[in-house]
């Protein structure tokens, strides 16, 4: 009964491309009532934590299970993808009428929601590398639907980071196969806390390379830029929102359920943390300050949230690692918080692309004119990502701020609060260069976007706010989770959470800022009434500016603070990926100049050799 | 320095704290300028009664013209007298701004700063120095308080007037939007 | 009802009460400038003098963006100005108000951040981004020692800081942790963009930044919303460091007291570039506060 998850949207995939080719909007339409459709029935099933299946299945002389369950963890993140889905498919309903590949990306799109509630479903190694390698695959053909030839560089460097990492996975899964008879993720869990924890260790750090892959942890965070940048634009909020939490869950399967927190239990420790899972948060500070950094950079808008994304991860990663329960349900909370503002920034920048034709920031401008939900959804999905109150934003960051001051984790904290102050740098950039600023006269006649565009938008703003003064309705399935997994809860009511060093109370929060505001507005309104003038009509020392185009600032924004990192930046990780891809090659180049030259007599040579070597050894004649 | 504020007219009021408080463009238009930093700083001190400097025309309360205008610097000077905001006062400074002073047979500046744009007072000299320009100002300030400075209203009513003496020196003028 | 028309007045009496000791202590800056300068200057009362003619000037707009953001940065001020504890008064003593001071003082920010740079002019977007780029200099300090303080004090409510300095003088984080004292001295000159770190504002640089547009009744909210600005980062550096007060006077006369060295040391230097600006807060402040943190941690 829960394959069904998996066999309906695949059914659906094929009977969208049929339809799809008929009609423009028929693919979209399917998605989205499919996902609908998944969000429902899976939002029925919550609280049933005793649902599972199996499969068998005989091969020759080998009998394999595939298992399926369901666990509260599992249920989080597929309502979460049923609900971006289902989001995303409303908006693409309007947004790729003109879309050349809207057939092969609506069946590529639910297949990637099948794989991905089938690795969400998995519970053992087998059925979990299946969906995982066709999760992969799907997206891979997604990505390089994008922009021509930069999306198929960088959906390239995507797949074969990703098949490097299953590989490594795969082998290390046919290992625990054979010392245990079985692939299942119970029986793995005994075999790794029994072993020897250095092979253990080992094993399981194979075990989650395509996982940190696809949360795009640092140093496996290159192919995130390009291909989130690069990918159609209504992929890129499910890629940033949906796959990189596919990473994380596969993080907490190595951590939680094959036991890795507690192999490390009794290794050396700092501060009363095991130092492996130390040394993890510090890889996820690293994550937090590569992207932070790096997204200050960027001119390119999809590019920069793309960046933003990666850092957001680090965060998590940072709350997973030190393991305590404040830490666990920040990380819990900022990753359904980070997909559902993530995923309204992207959707906002969509509309921006679709109305405008170009993601380069300094080549447009002041559409707050033109596009006033856009912005008014971009705009509040950024006070979140910033985490300033009282969006959702501000309660995850605040209980991993407890969760690290609490252990006195120093160099930690730093990095947690300079990711946050500099967020704040990166998304004012497209807000001042997109949104503010001139606006150009080739722009000057474009329209807000059509309905079914907005209607996505103004529900995650409503989810935003909601979440924010409410943190209650998410803890609810995150202390089911804590409980699951093993972990003491945090208490908390319908709006307020209870921290190390003090509670917060969100209805309090938004009380008083409505009284801040009404006084303000009062002010405001009691004063003379003032003058609406162009924008052109602006301060230019006495001079008349008649182009728009030279009197916007948006190319280098943060030019003095880029100066400070650019010997930094320079030494990009992306060129040593090259170079030893390069070297790789080059070795290649010489085996294949001994053996593979094209003479004819080294041929024979060679085969005359094999045969006196295989003869001598015995295994012919 | 004056007693207005006690008459309770609301309007009186705004213009006693006006007159307190007068924001300078630092605009500096001809050679007359020199004569401001002087006043500006520790030696003549102008912000004691009030008066600073405002970087920008939306800031700004009190446009001094210091100096001869070409019609070059005239047409700027226009541009930025209609950015600036009602209430807003002009100060001919200079002999140049009431007659033309040294340039007076120059094919290529005004002569009479008053057919241009509205100016509350002149401060005559050339050029004047500070104490006369704190003189001068002192007297606006008593213009300010007693209601006396309304230059932007003559501007407002007379717009035609002005308009079309600054179209025949300039040309065509190019409005705020 | 009767408690809620208490509430509002309690509101409005300290938005009012604030407001009006932050314009004072404006005009104070300005007479000690001065004085150091040679001069005169003009008299203390002269910021009430220059709101009351702002707002009754004439003003233009560019937009509702304009509008929103001024509303939205004197709103963010007020709202934050009731978590913190002036002497013996405060609203609403929450625990974890540290932080969301912080956070706050950032809603403030980018409203006038917002309004300023919908104006459309250039100037206000290169002032705007010189002002965030400084933020993430200063702020970096500053969050260590918060840091470094909830964790000795195992509270995160400036309430509960302010209480464990209670006693003699002698037990003031002035005296118990001086270092960090400094470090927060200089941060607060950061913050109040005073010399050497007003390259945002810089008049003839960039035509006075970000409030290039702002005119008559924008202008007048921005000055009360930086008056008000002042008071809360005063009140921070004395609830933390100087023990607090019991009553209203004695911590208005411990905020002058900072006001004025604040004042002195900002009117002396020359105006630092950002990037020498942040490299400068990272590298001395920074190092300072992370090896007090340290010693308070370990």
């Amino acid at each position: 009964m829960l394959i069904k998850y998996i066999f309906i949207p695949a059914a659906a995939a094929i009977a969208a491309y049929i339809l799809n080719k008929k009609n423009k909007k028929a693919g979209a339409i399917v998605t989205a009532l499919i996902s609908a459709y998944l969000l429902f029935s899976l939002a029925l099933l919550y609280g049933s934590w005793e649902l599972s299946q199996s499969f068998s299945l005989s091969l020759m002389n080998y009998q394999v299970e595939f298992l399926l369950a369901l666990t509260p963890l599992s249920w989080l993140f597929a309502v979460l993808t049923a609900a971006i889905s289902f989001l995303i498919a409303v908006f693409s309903i309007e947004s790729q009428a003109d879309f050349k590949f809207s057939s092969a990306f609506n069946l590529n799109f639910l297949l990637v929601i099948a794989s991905i509630m089938g690795v969400l479903l998995a519970r053992d190694f087998l059925t979990l590398f299946i969906f995982w390698e066709l999760m992969t695959w799907t997206s891979f053909y997604l990505i390089s639907a994008g922009k021509k030839k930069l999306a198929g560089k960088a959906a390239f460097r995507y797949i074969i980071l990703s098949t490097g990492a299953a590989y490594a996975f795969l082998m290390s899964a046919i290992f625990i196969y054979q010392q245990t008879g079985s692939f299942a993720f119970t029986r793995a869990a005994e075999f790794l806390l029994a072993n020897s924890p250095v092979q253990s260790i080992l094993l399981l750090a194979a075990i989650s390379l395509p996982f940190m892959v696809k949360a795009g942890i640092f140093p496996l965070h290159v192919w995130v830029k390009d291909a989130h940048g690069n990918a159609p634009k209504e992929f890129s909020p499910f890629l940033s929102g949906m796959m990189l939490k596919v990473g994380i869950y596969g993080m907490l399967l190595v951590f939680h359920q094959l036991s890795f927190f507690k192999i490390i239990e009794n290794t050396i420790a700092y501060r009363g943390l095991p130092l492996l899972s130390y040394l993890f948060a510090l890889l996820g500070a690293v994550t937090i300050v590569t992207g932070t950094i790096l997204a200050i950079r960027q001119e390119d808008m999809k590019k920069l949230i793309a960046y933003s994304s990666i850092s957001q991860m680090g965060y998590i990663i940072i709350g997973i690692a030190i393991a305590t329960p404040l830490g666990f349900t920040g990380s819990m909370l900022h990753l359904i918080n980070h997909l559902i503002f993530k995923s309204t920034i992207f959707l906002a920048l969509a509309a921006v692309i679709y109305r405008t034709g170009t993601t380069k920031m300094y080549e447009m401008g002041g559409l707050i004119f033109r596009m006033p939900i856009t912005f008014a959804a971009y705009l509040t999905a950024i006070i979140a990502l910033a985490g300033i109150p009282p969006t959702n934003g501000f309660i995850s960051k605040w209980v991993i701020y407890q969760a690290l001051i609490e252990k006195g984790y120093l160099f930690l904290a730093l990095v947690a609060f300079f990711g946050s102050i500099a967020s704040f740098m990166y998304v004012f950039k497209p807000l001042s260069t997109v949104f503010l600023g001139q606006l150009k006269p080739q722009h000057a006649e474009i329209k807000e976007v059509p309905l079914l565009m907005k209607i996505p938008m103004l529900i995650l703003i409503g989810v935003i706010i909601l979440f924010g003064v409410f943190p209650g309705i998410q803890m609810n399935i995150i202390t089911q989770i804590s409980g699951y997994l093993g972990m003491e809860t945090v208490n908390y009511s319908l709006y307020s959470i209870q921290g190390a060093f003090g509670a917060w109370n969100s209805l309090y929060i938004f009380n008083i800022f409505s009284a801040g505001f009404v006084i303000a507005l009062l002010i405001f309104g009691f004063a003379k009434k003032s003058k609406l003038v162009g924008l052109l009509d602006t301060y230019s020392s006495g001079e008349y500016i008649t182009d728009a185009e030279s009197y916007h600032y948006a190319y280098q924004y943060f030019r003095p603070f880029d100066r400070i990192f650019d010997n930094l930046a320079a030494k990009s990780l992306t060129g040593f990926y090259e170079t030893l891809t390069n070297n790789l090659v080059r070795s290649g180049e010489g085996l294949r100049r001994v053996f593979a030259a094209g003479k004819l007599q080294n041929y024979a040579l060679y085969s005359v050799l094999l045969f006196v070597i295989l003869a001598a050894v015995g295994w012919i004649i | 320095m004056n007693n207005n504020f006690v008459k309770g007219s609301w309007q009186e009021i705004l213009d006693w704290a006006q007159n307190k408080s007068i924001n300078m463009l630092h605009y500096c238009t001809g050679c007359g300028a020199i004569e401001l930093p002087p006043t500006m700083t520790s030696r003549y001190d102008m912000s004691r009664f009030g008066i600073g400097p405002a970087a920008t025309p939306r800031q700004a309360d009190l446009l001094l013209v210091t100096g001869y205008l070409s019609t070059k610097t005239l047409r700027r000077l226009v541009y930025t007298y209609e950015q600036m905001q009602a209430p807003k006062f002009v100060v001919g400074f200079g002999s140049c701004t009431i007659n033309g002073g040294m340039y007076w047979d120059s094919y290529n500046t005004i002569k009479q700063l008053d057919k241009y744009l509205p100016v509350e007072m002149y401060i005559a000299g050339c050029m004047p120095r500070p104490e006369a320009i704190l003189d001068g100002l002192l007297k606006l300030k008593k213009m300010i308080a007693d209601g006396e400075a309304d230059g932007y209203q003559r501007y407002e009513e007379n717009k035609d007037f002005y308009h079309q003496n600054q179209e025949a020196v300039l040309g065509e003028v190019q409005r705020t939007q | 009802m009767i408690d809620l028309i208490y509430k509002i007045g309690h509101f409005l009496l300290i938005t009012i009460f604030t407001m009006a000791l932050g314009l004072l202590f404006m005009g104070i800056a300005r007479k000690i400038v001065a004085r150091i300068q040679k001069r005169y200057g003009p008299p203390i009362y002269q910021p009430y003098l220059d709101v009351l003619k702002l707002f009754g000037k004439n003003a233009i707009t560019h937009g509702f963006i304009f509008d929103f953001g001024a509303v939205m940065a004197l709103g963010g001020v007020i709202t934050t100005l009731f978590f913190i504890p002036l002497g013996s008064w405060q609203l609403y003593s929450m625990e974890g108000t540290v932080l969301l001071i912080i956070y706050l003082l950032a809603v403030a920010s980018l409203g006038m951040a917002m309004g300023t740079v919908g104006s459309g002019n250039p100037q206000a977007s290169v002032g705007i981004s010189r002002a965030l780029t400084q933020m993430l200099g200063y702020e970096l300090p500053y969050l260590v020692i918060l840091f470094a303080l909830i964790f000795r004090y195992q509270t995160s409510s400036i309430w509960g800081l302010m209480q464990a300095q209670a006693g003699s003088f002698l037990n003031w984080n002035l005296f118990a942790y001086p270092l960090m004292a400094l470090v927060a001295f200089v941060v607060l000159i950061g913050m109040m963009g005073k010399k050497p770190f007003d390259a945002m504002i810089a008049p003839s640089e960039i035509g006075s930044g970000p409030v290039v547009e702002s005119g008559g009744k924008y202008l007048g909210m921005l000055l009360l919303q930086k008056s008000i600005t002042i008071i809360i980062e005063l009140a921070l550096y004395v609830n933390l460091f100087l023990g607090g007060a019991d009553n209203i006077f004695s911590f208005s006369f411990k905020m002058l007291i900072v006001w004025v060295l604040a004042t002195m040391f900002g009117s002396l230097f020359p105006r630092f570039r950002i990037e020498d600006g942040v490299k400068f807060f990272w590298k001395w402040p920074l190092g300072i506060a992370i090896l007090q943190a340290l010693y308070i941690i370990i």
